[in-house]
């Protein structure tokens, strides 16, 4: 199945293939990104990375921002 | 003519008023806290609680409204000079400790908003959980590079726990240039100013700000 990916990084989208039922862990590992470095978005909603992913979701990784 | 006058034309007298008579607590007096004050202080923001443990050192000043006079001396003693030359009739207390979890609730418990302008994540956790605890208002904001985020978070929705879940603090230096907390610290006193005098709504999704693209995202937290 197909998810569309933002990446705020490099300020693109990306259409991703993945197995069925995959959680958004997975898609950062894909990525080669660590999830203790962004903050992910399901279609508009901050969600943790264990949330399984379907068709046509979209996702936004934000990096994490803690300056000040 | 008053010093107020061209915002008393959005907020009306009785908006003003709500201004004079609140509290507001700035955590943390760098790049955000100190852009922040100096708006709450010119709007006419009664009281306002600063407080940062840290001394002024020559690698704030790309963004940190003190002067070079400064270097050497607490942050809150020098924002707080420099308030008081922008507003006498501000209330100003500085208190120069750092934020723990001893210490936070009596921090925050006299003040109406609290503006969330740390520099590290387990400070701001402990931020949080107080202002959830408490049930106050918490305005958010943080930087890197040419980017920031803010968001409001109010009593019953959920605070920086649910956002900052699992992430860790990057061991080496954040980058930052002076106008992204300028941004940032800027938005953060609109907030508690509409706050304070119920005008506006509230921004209760997280604004992630990419300077260097222009490119604006929103995401709910809740």
């Amino acid at each position: 199945m197909k998810v569309n990916v933002f990446l705020e990084k490099e300020n693109s989208h990306r259409m991703i293939e993945i197995p069925k039922d995959q959680t958004i862990e997975s898609v950062l590992r894909k990525l080669r990104i660590n999830p203790q470095t962004v903050i992910v978005s399901k279609n508009g909603g901050v969600v943790t990375e264990q949330e399984t992913l379907h068709e046509k979701d979209s996702l936004k990784i934000l990096s994490v921002k803690l300056g000040g | 003519m008053s010093r107020f006058e061209r915002q008393i034309l959005i907020l009306g007298k009785s908006g003003q008023q709500k201004l004079t008579k609140s509290r507001v607590a700035v955590i943390g007096c760098g790049g955000l806290g100190s852009i922040a004050a100096q708006y709450l202080a010119m709007a006419g923001t009664g009281f306002l609680r600063l407080v940062d443990y840290d001394n002024v050192e020559i690698s704030n000043l790309n963004r940190q409204f003190f002067s070079v006079k400064d270097l050497g001396k607490p942050k809150v003693s020098c924002l707080k000079e420099r308030l008081l030359k922008l507003n006498p009739q501000t209330n100003i207390e500085a208190v120069r400790k750092r934020l723990t979890k001893e210490n936070s609730k009596h921090l925050i418990k006299d003040c109406d908003v609290i503006l969330d302008c740390l520099d590290n994540l387990e400070t701001r956790l402990v931020l949080s959980d107080a202002c959830e605890s408490l049930r106050k208002p918490l305005v958010h904001g943080s930087i890197h590079g040419f980017s920031g985020q803010q968001v409001t978070l109010l009593p019953g929705s959920s605070y920086l726990r649910k956002l900052f879940r699992n992430k860790v603090q990057p061991k080496e230096k954040i980058p930052v240039l002076g106008p992204a907390p300028g941004f940032i610290g800027s938005l953060q006193a609109l907030e508690a100013i509409k706050l304070i005098t119920g005008f506006g709504k509230p921004n209760q999704k997280l604004l992630v700000f990419d300077g260097e693209r222009n490119s604006a995202e929103y995401v709910d937290i809740k």
